[in-house]
């Protein structure tokens, strides 16, 4: 069941919605658990059973680890830690590993007969293994108090909002929530809507109008050139975001009406002036959770500085890894981690250079960072959309190198004009709430609006939705990791 | 403001007891049908399969169904006919089978089996076919599914048997978890389809947007394609492939006349983007697959009747008719008849003396 199906919209979440508020109190942890689980039974019912193995597990190895002390609450720790990343090896990294053993093997005529397993991948099973991770490290770190109630643990691993493609949450944030009475306030619920509307707007007007062209390009390299290439990458920035973070809003609306407050996602990721600033912006909840749970443990920045650039690089590489079983993730993930270490070791040059040349805190300072960052990311999009590395390469030749010699956009853009320029468009309005949205200052501002103003906003939204969506119930790019 | 807010209150009442109507109606289809917009309410009645995707007026056509009539005792006929919607239907003209009959004065055996996809050897067990006197068995399938169906016939040809049954966990998580009548139903209901329609126009005429499932159209001739047609040709067949399609078929033949003293005949129907789809600017030409697909089957003696070039024959002389309906994958009753003739002189004992 997807966010922008019928469905979801017009029986799935009204029912879900109003009997939450009807129902009392009491009984509410148990209508969401029901409504969880059947949302997430309807893409393939059996694959309930592995999330229910994962919350008995981390349920009961929470409860030993409050209780145990020393030696004994580390193996606790590391056995609920192995389970989770075991379950998720077998169904997503398995057959990537098994398949380059099995190259490999081929390659030195090694005799090795192990066969690829016939799994399909579990829709989110990244989100909530590391959801329910998160809960154990923080009761193994003493700042969460263990969870007794096995409904309510059941319920923050599967809260319908944020079940398939987070935000991951911490129980910290999210826990707790289950335990307070919420009441319908036409704010809070209007305030969520009001970002479910936004979220389907970049999912329906911007990601699925522009995987059109993207897919297109990116899955039949071998018809297209440098130009195609050029614009399939930009539009892929901005199907990526708006498709992710139009799922984050939605998520983050749904849980609102229903008086939740899930964390912010996403925030005006393109208006990052460094690679670093990018990774504070773009995808927090996933960031903050390598931030939290390798990059410290690891030692952070507090170490000598070859180790520093071996702690960011292991943790980009296992962000890479994190997004899929497969090399072009591994690849964007180095190329991050690079671009980052490159970042602080260049940083005092740069400043130089900025200061000789009179740049510095200017507006072209700002904006030349800006372009530059975002250039920087698109190239490594190609790796992460690319189909093979080989594809990437290729794409990226036909960019750099001989592309450009050979054809133009013009046949392209002649058939899809429409199309293209509601894009551009669209992608124009959203640049323009990032900017507003970027800064807390501005963002603000943008809450004054009055409410007639408002309403008149997001009915025109709506009107825009329903004429210029695409509705061919297109899966969630995030669904996969 | 707190009258605005018993308003928000009663609309959202009001939401969640249309949902539980989406529910009942989408799962009690009786029920359900009353609301449904009339494209989908009335069963003799199309405005054409594209044009129910794209909703955009200028492709919508008026035309009555003429109902198949299913035969019922295999054992004994002439001949075996297994097709698909090109023979099921029949839109301004009888369905292909019957009309067939009525001509030819044969005892034709032909059941329709839409929405599910079974081989030859399947159809033939499902309806209980005996071993007989030679007979001539006519396989029809539309060139976008060609492909699917023929793969199909790549298990074990000798152990082959029917299709198993339905485990009561598939039969429950059916049907507590199949949302697509009740979506279906939110889709084409009087209100929402009306309100869709408007849109969807609108989108078009301002902005020249369409459905991504008829993602190409032709203003002169004015017709609509289907995204699986367009798909389909442009992914350019080799011919080591054609010749594997072209082995199964082969081996299909072979059972069926071993096992049924059945002669096969393979007739494929060309999809419109076929015919039509070089006339759109920038498009490819034709892969020629179904005469690839053709010369493969001859040369593994198996017979077949070649549609494709009768219609490309037809374009050309009568390049102001159509074959196709403008907002429909279906052929007109032009193109069936091209195909009856076809048929007919194809030597399989449909011949104009037993017409006649």
């Amino acid at each position: 069941m997807l966010f922008n199906s019928l469905f979801f919209l017009f029986v799935f979440f009204p029912i879900v919605g109003g009997f939450y508020y009807l129902l009392p109190h009491k009984f509410r942890w148990a209508w969401l658990l029901l409504a969880s689980c059947y949302f997430y039974m309807s893409f393939i019912p059996g694959y309930i059973l592995i999330l229910a193995i994962t919350i008995t597990i981390d349920y009961f190895a929470a409860i030993f680890i409050g209780r145990s002390k020393g030696h004994s609450k580390r193996f606790l720790l590391i056995l609920s830690i192995l389970a989770n990343i075991g379950m998720l090896f077998i169904f997503k990294y398995f057959n990537f590993f098994n398949t380059n053993i099995i190259s490999l093997a081929e390659f030195f005529h090694w005799n090795y007969s192990i066969e690829n397993l016939k799994l399909i991948l579990p829709i989110g099973l990244s989100f909530h293994t590391f959801q329910s991770l998160s809960y154990i490290i923080e009761v193994y770190r003493g700042r969460q108090k263990v969870e007794r109630h096995f409904g309510i643990f059941a319920v923050y691993v599967l809260f319908f909002p944020q079940l398939v493609a987070g935000p991951i949450e911490r129980p910290q944030n999210l826990l707790h929530q289950f335990y307070e009475k919420h009441y319908f306030r036409l704010e809070q619920f209007m305030s969520g809507m009001r970002l479910i509307i936004w979220g389907l707007f970049k999912k329906v007007v911007i990601a699925d109008r522009a995987s059109v062209f993207v897919d297109q390009i990116f899955n039949n390299v071998n018809d297209f050139t440098g130009p195609y290439f050029a614009l399939a990458t930009f539009l892929f920035a901005f199907q990526i975001y708006c498709d992710f973070s139009g799922y984050s809003d939605m998520a983050r609306g749904i849980a609102r009406t229903l008086g939740f407050e899930l964390m912010v996602n996403f925030r005006s990721p393109y208006f990052s002036r460094s690679i670093s600033e990018f990774w504070t912006r773009w995808h927090i909840s996933l960031s903050t959770w390598f931030r939290d749970y390798v990059y410290v443990p690891l030692g952070g920045n507090r170490v000598s500085s070859f180790r520093w650039t071996y702690n960011l690089f292991i943790v980009f590489l296992l962000s890479g890894i994190w997004h899929g079983a497969n090399w072009t993730y591994v690849v964007w993930g180095a190329m991050n981690g690079f671009y980052l270490i490159f970042s602080i070791w260049t940083k005092k040059i740069r400043s130089k250079i900025a200061g000789i040349l009179k740049l510095k805190h200017t507006f072209l300072e700002k904006a030349l960072q800006l372009i530059v960052t975002f250039l920087l990311i698109e190239a490594s999009w190609i790796f992460f959309r690319a189909q093979s590395l080989g594809d990437a390469w290729y794409i990226l030749k036909q960019i750099f190198i001989e592309g450009y010699k050979i054809t133009s956009l013009q046949p392209f853009i002649q058939r899809y004009n429409y199309s293209i320029g509601i894009i551009f468009a669209a992608i124009i309005l959203l640049i323009l709430v990032d900017y507003f949205i970027a800064e807390d200052k501005r963002a603000k501002k943008l809450q004054k609006i009055s409410m007639p103003l408002q309403v008149f906003a997001y009915s025109f939204l709506v009107f825009i939705i329903i004429l210029l969506g695409q509705f061919s119930n297109e899966h969630f790019i995030y669904f996969q990791f | 403001m707190k009258i605005f807010k018993k308003i928000i209150i009663i609309i959202l009442l009001f939401i969640v007891i249309l949902a539980l109507f989406f529910i009942y109606a989408g799962t009690n289809k009786e029920f359900g049908r009353k609301f449904l917009h009339k494209n989908h309410s009335d069963q003799n009645y199309s405005g054409g399969d594209l044009y129910n995707y794209s909703g955009l007026n200028r492709f919508k056509e008026n035309r009555i169904r003429i109902p198949l009539e299913n035969s019922t005792i295999c054992n004994g006929s002439d001949m075996i006919i297994k097709g698909d919607s090109f023979f099921n239907t029949g839109w301004d003209s009888s369905p292909v089978p019957n009309y067939l009959q009525k001509i030819s004065g044969k005892n034709i055996f032909y059941h329709s089996t839409t929405g599910s996809e079974i081989t030859p050897l399947e159809y033939l067990e499902k309806f209980s076919c005996r071993n007989g006197e030679t007979r001539f068995f006519i396989w029809e399938t539309i060139e976008r599914n060609s492909i699917t169906r023929v793969v199909d016939l790549e298990s074990d040809f000798s152990n082959r048997s029917k299709k198993g049954t339905v485990s009561i966990w598939a039969k429950i998580k059916n049907n507590l978890f199949y949302q697509d009548d009740i979506e279906f139903f939110i889709k084409n209901n009087l209100f929402f389809r009306a309100i869709s329609l408007w849109f969807k126009n609108l989108a078009f005429e301002w902005f020249g947007i369409i459905d991504s499932k008829t993602p190409l159209y032709l203003d002169d001739p004015n017709m609509l394609f289907y995204e699986n047609e367009i798909n389909f040709n442009k992914n350019k067949h080799k011919l080591s492939y054609i010749d594997k399609i072209a082995n199964n078929i082969a081996k299909e033949a072979d059972v069926i006349k071993d096992r049924y003293n059945l002669t096969l005949v393979f007739l494929i129907i060309p999809n419109k983007f076929s015919i039509y789809g070089e006339q759109i600017l920038g498009e490819d030409e034709y892969d020629d697959f179904i005469p690839k697909l053709q010369t493969a089957l001859e040369l593994r003696g198996v017979s077949y009747v070649d549609v494709y070039d009768a219609f490309k024959n037809y374009q050309r002389e009568h390049p102001n008719e159509l074959l196709y309906y403008a907002g429909d994958t279906h052929y007109l009753p032009v193109g069936k008849k091209i195909l009856i003739d076809e048929l007919i002189n194809a030597g399989i004992g449909l011949d104009s003396k037993v017409i006649e």
